[in-house]
C-alpha cells in the first residue's frame, strides 16, 4: 500500500514503560519517538533510519501535531515544532543529494 | 662475424642474367646484414677495377676479398671452384687468373684440374668446391683427386647447399663453407652466411684458424671475455671460461658433476655476477615452481584498484555518528524560556543607592552599655547612707524606666537596620539565579538527520568499490612456458580471480579459502543491499565480524590465482608429460635473470631435434645478450655444435686406474690433459665416441651426404 508522504508526529504525554511521565514525539508505529524525558540517542538512529528507509522511496514531510492536552513543561511544544521544522528542511536536502546520486547513477 | 666468400657482383658469363650490384648497392645489402668479410667470386673472370671499387665502398664496414668462381675438368664433367684470395696479395691474384685464364672466352672456361698446381701460392689463397647437392658439385673422389694435386699448404673447403649440411661437415672436422651465390641483390639470403665463432682480423688469420693453428686459435680466444675459477681440492688449479657457452664432457662417473658444484661454490662467493645452477634431476621440481601460484601483493592493480585497505579499515571502524542530542533541543528550549521569564523580573536590575549607616546603632549600643553600667556606679556609692530612702526608690524608678526605654529604642533600630541588610541579601541571591538562568544556550543547527545520511553514503560508496572489484570480470596473464614438439608454444595461463562464481580450484594467500571469501562477497552484497534498509545496522555488523574474524586489512587476500598449463590458443588446457616437463623447466631455466649458468645435463631425455633448433639457438642468442653458460652434457647437438670456447673433458682411464682432466677446445681440435700427464686428444674424436649421437650420428649423416 503506498505510504502519504505526509508524516504525523504528535506531541504527547505518557507513562512510560517504568511508570513515569514522559513527553515524546511520537512519528507513529513505522517511525518511532523521541521522549523529552530520556536522552536515548538509539531511538533517535532508530526513527532516522525508518525515514531514511523510506525516503530513498519517496518525499517526506514531518507535520507536527499537539494535542489539546497540556504539555508541561510548557516550552517543550516550541523545542518540538522547532526540531520538526528543522528535520523537515533536513529531509528535503537529503532527498535533493538522493534524487542527484540516483539521477547520475543512471545516467553512467 | 658473418662472411661470405661465394657473392656474384657481375653477369660475365650467359648463364648470369641480374648478378650486377651498384656500389651502392652493394654497401647497402653490407651493411644491412652486417657481413664483415665477402669475396666476390665472379664466373670465370676477376675484374680489378670493379673490384676496386666494391672494396672502397665499404672499406670502413667490411673487408672484400678477391675471388673467381672457376669451371674446372674433374675428369667427369665440368665442376665449379671458387678460389679467394688474400686481398693483399691482389696484384699476384690477378696475374694469376690472367695466366690461368690466358684470353678464354669466360663462358668458354673449362681449366682441367691439373692446371691449377702451382698457379697459385697455397698461402695466399683458399679452395672452396661444390659440394653435396649444389649444381656443378664435385664428389668425394674428385675432392680427394684434388687434393693429391695440390699441396698439402693448399686448404680446400667444401661448399653445400645449406649452413646445417655445413654445420654437420664442420662436425666431422671437414673444412666447410658456404657463401650466398647471390643472384639478386634485392634478395640477398642473409639466412645462408655463416659465422665465424672466432672474429678473425685478416686472411691470413682466417687461413690459420681454418688449419685450427694453435697460436691463432689461442691469440683469438684471449681476445674473448672470461673469467677465471680456483677449483681447489685435488684439481687444484684456474679454469679459463668465457662469457659464452662452455663444454664440461666425460663418461659417466668422471666427477663432472662434482666439478660442476665446485665451480657454482666458486662463482658464487667470489664473483659480483648473479650465478645459477640447474640439475636435469630436478627438473621436475623446477617445472612445478615455475607453474606455482605465488603472490605478488599488486594482484589488485590488474583491476584498476587499490588495494582498498583504507575502504576496508572504514568499515571495520565504521559507527553510524550520534544524532544531535534531544536533550540540547530541551536544554535550549528551557533556557529559552527562563530568559524570557526572567526578562520580567525588574528587580534583577535594583540598585541600592544609599548605603545602610549602622553608626548610629552602634553608638546607640555603646550609651545602652554605659547607661546600664550608671546602676552599678550607684550602688558602688552605697546612697542609703547619702539620700533619704525614698529619693533612692524615685531615683531607681526613673533609672529603670529610662533603661527600659534605651532597650526600646535599641530593638528598634536593630530591626531597622537588619531587615534592611536581610532584604539586600536576599535580592542579590535572587539576582544571581535569575542571572544564572539568563546564560544563552543556542540553539541546536541540526537535528543530525543529514549528517546520519551522510554517513550511510560515504560508508556505501566504501561498499560499492568492494562489490565493484568483486564483479569485475577475472583477468589472466600469460607466460610462455617453452615450446614442445607438436603441440608448439605452451603457456602458463595465470587467472587472477576477484569473483570466483563458476570457477574451482583457486588459490588463495594465507588461510582464506574459497568458502571464507565467498562468505564476505556475499555479506558485502547483502549489506550494500540492506543501505537504506533497516536491516542496515546488523548487516554491518556482521560484515564487521567477518573482517575481524578472518583478519583482512586489505583486499589481497580475498584475490586468488589459478595456474593453468595451456596451448597456443590460451583456453585448451594442457597437461605436459614428464619428458616435456623437462623441456619447458631448462626452458624457462636460461631465460633467468642470471648472468652465469651452470646447467648439469640440462639435455637429457630431450630430443635431437628440439635440443638443435629450439635450445641451442635460444642459448647462442642469450650469449650475445651477455650471459655465460657451463654445461656438463653428453650431448653432441650442445657439446659439438655450440663450437663452445672452452672444453673440459673428464676422463677415465681404466688401464692406470685414475682420472684425468683435459682442456681444449674445436677451434684448435686439441684436448690438453691440465697437468701434461697424458698426450693431447683430438677434440673431435673425443666428442664424437663420448657425446651421445656422436658416432652413430656422425655414421648415419655420412650415409646421408653420401660420403661412404
Amino acid at each position: 500500500m503506498e505510504k502519504n508522504n505526509t508524516v504525523m508526529c504528535n506531541l504527547i504525554s505518557r507513562k512510560s514503560e517504568d511508570g513515569t511521565d514522559e513527553v515524546v514525539m511520537d512519528f507513529g508505529d513505522d517511525y518511532g519517538y523521541i521522549s523529552f524525558n530520556d536522552d536515548d540517542q538509539e531511538n533517535i538512529k532508530s526513527l532516522f533510519n525508518n525515514i531514511l528507509k523510506d525516503l530513498v522511496d519517496r518525499d517526506i514531510t514531518i507535520k507536527m501535531n499537539v494535542p489539546e492536552t497540556e504539555i508541561k513543561p510548557t516550552f517543550i511544544k516550541d523545542v518540538a515544532e522547532e526540531y520538526v521544522k528543522q528535520l523537515n528542511i533536513e529531509l528535503a536536502n537529503v532527498k535533493t543529494h538522493l534524487n542527484e546520486r540516483f539521477n547520475t547513477k543512471e545516467e553512467s | 662475424m658473418k662472411i661470405d666468400l661465394h657473392c656474384h657482383t657481375d653477369n660475365t658469363v650467359q648463364g648470369d642474367t641480374n648478378r650486377f650490384c651498384s656500389t651502392s648497392k652493394f654497401r647497402e645489402v653490407i651493411i644491412e646484414n652486417n657481413i664483415e668479410i665477402i669475396a666476390i667470386t665472379n664466373h670465370n673472370k676477376f675484374l680489378r677495377k670493379r673490384y676496386e671499387e666494391l672494396k672502397n665502398a665499404v672499406t670502413d664496414v667490411a673487408q672484400v676479398w678477391p675471388g673467381i668462381e672457376l669451371t674446372v675438368d674433374a675428369g667427369d664433367g665440368e665442376r665449379h671452384m671458387i678460389i679467394v684470395s688474400s686481398p693483399k696479395h691482389v696484384d699476384e691474384f690477378d696475374a694469376n687468373v690472367a695466366t690461368l685464364l690466358k684470353d678464354i672466352n669466360p663462358d668458354d672456361v673449362s681449366i682441367n684440374l691439373k692446371e691449377l698446381k702451382e698457379v697459385f701460392n697455397s698461402s695466399h689463397v683458399i679452395y672452396i668446391v661444390h659440394y653435396h647437392h649444389k649444381t656443378k658439385k664435385f664428389y668425394g673422389s674428385e675432392v680427394e683427386s684434388l687434393l693429391e694435386i695440390l699441396s698439402s699448404k693448399d686448404l680446400v673447403f667444401l661448399e653445400p647447399t645449406n649452413i646445417t649440411s655445413m654445420g654437420i661437415f664442420l662436425d666431422h672436422n671437414m673444412r666447410s663453407i658456404i657463401g650466398s651465390d647471390v643472384t639478386d641483390w634485392d634478395k640477398y639470403p642473409v639466412e645462408k652466411i655463416p659465422e665465424l665463432r672466432l672474429k678473425v682480423e685478416n686472411f691470413k688469420s682466417f687461413r690459420l684458424l681454418a688449419t685450427k693453428d694453435k697460436r691463432i686459435v689461442n691469440k683469438l680466444l684471449a681476445e674473448q671475455d672470461n673469467f677465471k675459477v680456483r677449483i681447489g681440492s685435488f684439481w687444484n688449479r684456474d679454469f679459463t671460461f668465457y662469457n659464452d657457452i662452455n663444454i664440461l664432457f666425460g663418461g659417466k662417473g668422471t666427477g663432472k658433476s662434482i666439478l660442476a658444484k665446485e665451480i657454482y661454490k666458486y662463482l658464487n662467493v667470489n664473483e659480483d655476477k648473479k650465478v645459477r645452477y640447474f640439475n636435469s634431476e630436478k627438473s621436475g621440481v623446477q617445472y612445478e615452481d615455475s607453474i606455482s601460484i605465488t603472490f605478488n601483493g599488486n594482484e589488485y592493480k590488474k583491476f584498476n584498484s587499490s588495494n582498498l585497505s583504507n575502504e576496508i579499515q572504514c568499515i571495520k571502524s565504521w559507527q553510524q555518528s550520534n544524532p544531535t542530542s534531544i536533550k540540547k533541543y530541551f536544554d535550549w528550549g528551557e533556557k529559552t524560556t527562563a530568559k524570557e521569564l526572567s526578562d520580567k523580573f525588574s528587580f534583577i536590575n535594583m540598585a541600592f543607592e544609599e548605603l545602610i549607616d549602622d553608626s548610629k546603632y552602634l553608638s546607640f549600643i555603646e550609651a545602652y552599655k554605659n547607661f546600664y553600667s550608671l546602676k552599678d556606679s550607684y550602688e558602688i556609692i552605697d546612697l542609703d547612707e547619702k539620700i533619704s530612702v525614698k529619693s533612692k526608690e524615685q531615683l531607681e524608678q526613673v533609672y529603670m524606666a529610662v533603661l527600659e526605654e534605651f532597650e526600646d529604642s535599641i530593638n528598634d533600630i536593630f530591626v531597622n537596620v537588619y531587615s534592611e541588610k536581610l532584604l539586600r541579601k536576599t535580592i542579590d541571591i535572587m539576582k544571581r539565579a535569575v542571572l544564572e538562568k539568563k546564560q544563552i544556550v543556542s540553539k541546536p543547527e541540526t537535528v543530525g538527520f543529514y549528517d546520519f545520511y551522510t554517513d550511510r553514503i560515504n560508508i556505501i560508496e566504501k561498499l560499492q568499490k568492494i562489490k565493484n572489484l568483486f564483479e569485475s570480470n577475472n583477468v589472466f596473464e600469460k607466460t610462455k612456458l617453452g615450446e614442445i614438439e607438436f603441440k608448439g608454444e605452451i603457456f602458463l595461463r595465470k587467472e587472477i580471480i576477484v569473483n570466483p562464481k563458476n570457477v574451482k580450484e583457486i588459490t588463495y594467500s594465507g588461510d582464506m579459502g574459497k568458502v571464507k571469501v565467498n562468505k564476505i562477497i556475499d555479506c558485502v552484497d547483502s549489506t550494500y543491499s540492506s543501505a537504506f534498509k533497516s536491516d542496515f545496522n546488523q548487516e554491518i555488523a556482521s560484515l564487521k565480524e567477518l573482517f575481524e574474524e578472518y583478519k583482512i586489512v586489505n583486499i589481497n587476500c580475498l584475490i586468488g590465482r589459478k595456474n593453468l598449463t595451456v596451448l597456443e590458443d590460451l583456453e585448451t588446457l594442457y597437461e605436459p608429460s614428464k619428458g616435456e616437463k623437462h623441456m619447458l623447466a631448462l626452458n624457462n631455466i636460461i631465460l633467468e635473470d642470471y648472468d652465469i649458468f651452470i646447467l648439469d645435463e640440462p639435455t637429457v631425455g630431450l630430443g635431437h631435434e628440439y635440443v638443435s633448433s629450439k635450445i641451442l639457438p635460444q642459448l647462442k642468442k642469450l650469449v650475445r645478450q651477455g650471459k655465460s653458460y657451463i654445461i656438463v652434457t653428453h650431448d653432441a647437438n650442445i657439446g659439438v655444435r655450440s663450437l663452445p670456447y672452452q672444453s673440459i673433458y673428464m676422463q677415465y682411464d681404466n688401464t692406470d686406474k685414475d682420472f684425468y682432466v683435459y682442456e681444449g677446445n674445436p677451434f684448435e681440435n686439441t684436448l690438453y690433459e691440465i697437468n701434461n700427464r697424458k698426450e693431447p686428444l683430438k677434440w673431435n674424436f673425443i666428442a664424437q665416441s663420448v657425446l651421445e649421437g656422436g658416432e652413430v650420428a656422425f655414421i648415419e649423416r655420412r650415409k646421408i651426404y653420401g660420403k661412404e
